[in-house]
């Protein structure tokens, strides 16, 4: 538990939470070499690792609590790491696909997206191939000093996002998501 | 680690009194901007759909949550709908302006308004010749009667010829627009058929919505011709005329009046009146007088017409007030910030609102009708003579860099200069130095300017990198303002920034007019209603040649805009033929759809269509490109 403590994580305060769904558009497009228009132009189809939800009569965001890794265990291809300001990522690049990840999270904060796929030349059936996406604060964005800068939390137009190491935080987001 | 701090404006006047609005913790727009980031995805995405209390609902466009609202409405009706009521908006804005001077003309002839004349009695007959009026032997009270009546009619015809709409759009492109079933009838009834189809459960065919604004941006162009050429006949048609540009226009000694808005029906008689109170003015112990100044489209209309500086355009409005020099700022209608009140607050300004259909939270309001203009004149300017007595000295802090700027093109102004090269066929030297490659091509830089983008920014800067280019720039509206307030309507900026066959061509054609050297680098064509006299030069060459407008290598850019005007306005560009840049992101990109018609499929029914991109240098060689592939086709 030790580590789980020093990792730091996304928080939505349902309070001020409008459900406008920005951090989802800034989610997806800061994890994307595209940005919105271009990518409507060529096709592309955006990922966000965030996902605004309605509870009760209030909205918040679900994604990964950075908690203690089960994901990071089952990777069989080493593709999941622990890094040092507190962050479990996945490289996405590197992933097979195996869903080992996605089956292993007690808290359903992984997603396997299905990628687009050439049709096979050889007359084979096409396989479907996955890749594994979750929350990583936009650790590719990050200052050398370690200074996070995820995308949500920028554009959030209520200040309802933050990024935080309080532990009180997680149990309150899984709570509200109801575990 | 010091944070850089953002550049807001490359208008010099305007940066000088940013800081002032610092020092006089006075809010700005770019303040308001940045308290308003980050702004909501959905909107810039154009996917929120608010048409019925069912929602508001949101598609998802990134795929996870819900593919259609409510009612069923997928992205693409959503996003078509949304255009087409922000089109119908902006139409109805140039709707009102031209009813209104439509009807002034007609009042006229009635006797009925005796503070406007006829101040161009050729403008007049050049009108009813294009609108099949007889003019032989008829006494000029006669043929006003019969313009304003026809224009009138215009508005809501049922039946019969749509007379501006053929005096305007060229004969190839109203077959084109007959071919696609959208032909309008009247100015009127496009409006709200417009609006009747974005009705929940009416309309939901994309395409057919799209086509609908294609419609209804024929029907517009006609509109806005109605409302300059009218002007014109009112106040007369503008020729080229010295003056000078941005926030230094303003004097310490004098009473600063600001005319902001649009409409010229106010502005002129303001002018009119000041001219007879100056006396007074001075009384008052203002050693200069009384200073009348433009801001916004007001400021083109006056630039064009008499010379009157213009200190501001859109996005440099309320920093006209924090030089703490303006006694009143007086408006009428469109792009005026609600935030001037505030912002006068502050100094002593007295902001005037002036039409009863168009006031601001906020303002003194002073009625102004045609009818009484004068009367309704002079009680404005002396709000701003009794204002004087309040100016704090300590507060007035006025840039002092002023900017000569020549205005004037209007269509005749232009033909009249060509004509001194060819007196017999004034288009043919304009052709022939298109077809030599003198010049490459036409930009017309028309729109507003915006907080996303830093203010004059981008037109300053593919102005000179498309002069470079040997191509043509005109300008209306906020994007002449800019241009006007950066010193490239001066023939120094020819000097300095034209390639050499557009040197060469705007040399001769400025000798041979008189000038005593070349003309402007850009030419000023007015305000943004008058975007049709840059239609009219555009036509005589398409016709001239015997081709329409989509084989012509003419663009248009509108790299900050904002307003729904200047959307219809793009969208009438792109509809007669024309690639119209837009430097803004459109709230369109959530339907696919939308987005691949604006930008692509629209080419092949129209041969016009939208070029989105926000770097002003690409935006410029992508214009080339448009320009150099119009060309090859026409083997020149």
């Amino acid at each position: 538990m030790s580590d789980v403590i020093d990792n730091v994580f996304i928080y939505t305060d349902p309070e001020r939470c409008m459900g406008c769904h920005s951090c989802e558009l800034a989610c997806a497009t800061s994890h994307s070499s595209y940005d919105f228009h271009s990518a409507v132009l060529a096709g592309v189809v955006l990922i966000p690792r965030n996902k605004v939800i309605a509870i009760k009569n209030q909205t918040t965001t679900s994604q990964c609590v950075q908690c203690e890794a089960p994901c990071l265990d089952a990777c069989t291809s080493d593709c999941i790491t622990r890094e040092a300001v507190g962050v479990i990522k996945i490289d996405e690049e590197d992933c097979i696909g195996c869903k080992l990840c996605f089956k292993a999270c007690p808290y359903d904060s992984i997603t396997m997206v299905e990628m687009p796929q050439e049709e096979p030349t050889d007359g084979k059936k096409k396989r479907k191939k996955f890749k594994a996406f979750k929350c990583d604060l936009c650790f590719d964005r990050m200052d050398t000093d370690g200074t996070l800068h995820s995308a949500c939390v920028e554009a959030c137009p209520t200040d309802a996002i933050m990024i935080t190491r309080d532990s009180s935080y997680r149990t309150k987001s899984l709570s509200l998501r109801g575990y | 680690m010091l944070e850089t701090p953002r550049i807001k404006t490359v208008d010099i006047s305007a940066q000088h009194m940013i800081f002032k609005a610092e020092l006089d913790k006075v809010e700005t727009a770019w303040d308001r901007y940045d308290a308003m980031q980050p702004q909501c995805g959905f909107g810039e995405t154009g996917l929120c759909c608010r048409i019925c209390w069912k929602g508001p609902c949101r598609i998802d466009p990134l795929g996870n949550g819900p593919k259609k609202g409510i009612c069923g409405a997928n992205a693409d009706t959503i996003v078509a709908r949304n255009l087409l009521r922000s089109l119908c908006v902006g139409a109805s804005a140039h709707t009102e302006h031209a009813r209104h001077i439509a009807h002034t003309l007609y009042a006229l002839s009635q006797n009925a308004a005796p503070a406007y004349a006829i101040k161009d009695e050729n403008k007049l007959l050049d009108v009813a010749k294009r609108l099949k009026i007889n003019t032989e032997g008829r006494a000029i009270i006669e043929i006003v009667h019969e313009v304003a009546s026809i224009s009138l009619e215009d508005f809501g015809r049922l039946h019969g010829e749509f007379r501006w709409l053929n005096a305007v759009i060229n004969p190839l492109r109203k077959a084109k627009l007959e071919a696609l079933g959208i032909m309008p009838q009247n100015l009127d009834s496009v409006v709200v058929n417009g609006l009747s189809r974005t009705h929940v459960g009416s309309e939901s065919d994309p395409l057919n919505l799209l086509l609908a604004g294609a419609r209804l941006a024929a029907a517009d162009v006609s509109t806005m011709a109605m409302g300059t050429e009218l002007s014109d006949i009112l106040f007369g048609t503008p020729q080229p005329t010295m003056t000078t540009a941005n926030l230094s226009v303003l004097k310490k000694d004098a009473i600063n009046i600001a005319l902001h808005g649009h409409n010229p029906l106010l502005c002129e008689i303001v002018c009119d009146v000041a001219a007879t109170m100056n006396d007074e003015a001075k009384r008052l112990g203002a050693s200069e007088g009384i200073n009348i100044v433009g801001v916004c489209c007001t400021g083109n209309e006056l630039m064009m017409r008499h010379g009157i500086p213009l200190a501001a355009n859109y996005l440099s409005q309320e920093l006209t007030i924090i030089t703490g020099a303006v006694e009143a700022m007086v408006v009428d209608t469109q792009c005026i910030m609600p935030a001037v009140v505030e912002t006068a607050s502050n100094y002593h300004t007295v902001v005037i609102s002036t039409l009863d259909d168009n006031k601001i939270a906020g303002a003194t309001h002073v009625s102004f009708h045609p009818e009484t203009a004068t009367e309704g004149a002079r009680k404005i300017v002396q709000l701003a003579l009794d204002a004087y007595s309040r100016r704090d000295p300590k507060k007035v802090d006025i840039p002092s860099n002023t900017q000569k700027a020549i205005g004037g093109f209007s269509y005749e102004a232009i033909i009249a200069a060509l004509r001194m090269v060819d007196k017999e066929n004034p288009i043919k030297p304009l052709i022939d130095n298109i077809v030599n490659g003198n010049i490459q091509g036409v930009v017309l830089f028309g729109g507003c300017n915006n907080t996303r983008v830093v203010h004059d920014y981008n037109y300053t800067t593919m102005t000179k990198e498309l002069a470079k280019k040997n191509i043509l720039v005109l300008a209306t509206g906020c994007a002449a303002g800019a241009l006007a307030k950066f010193g490239l309507m001066t023939q120094q900026a020819t000097e300095e920034y034209a390639g050499d066959g557009l040197k060469a061509v705007l040399t001769a054609v400025g000798q041979a007019a008189g000038l005593g050297g070349p003309l402007p680098l850009v030419l000023n064509m007015g305000s943004c209603v008058d975007n049709t006299r840059a239609v009219r030069l555009a036509n005589d060459i398409a016709n001239t040649l015997g081709v329409d407008l989509d084989s012509l290598p003419i663009c248009v850019s509108a790299p900050e805009l904002m307003s729904e005007k200047a959307q219809i306005i793009g969208t009438w560009a792109a509809v007669l033929g024309l690639p119209v840049h837009i430097g803004i992101v459109p709230q369109v990109i959530g339907s696919p759809f939308v987005t691949s018609f604006l930008t692509q499929g629209m080419e092949d029914v129209l041969g016009g269509k939208f070029i989105v991109e926000v770097d002003p240098i690409e935006a410029a060689n992508k214009l080339y490109a448009e320009i150099q592939k119009r060309r090859q086709k026409l083997g020149i």
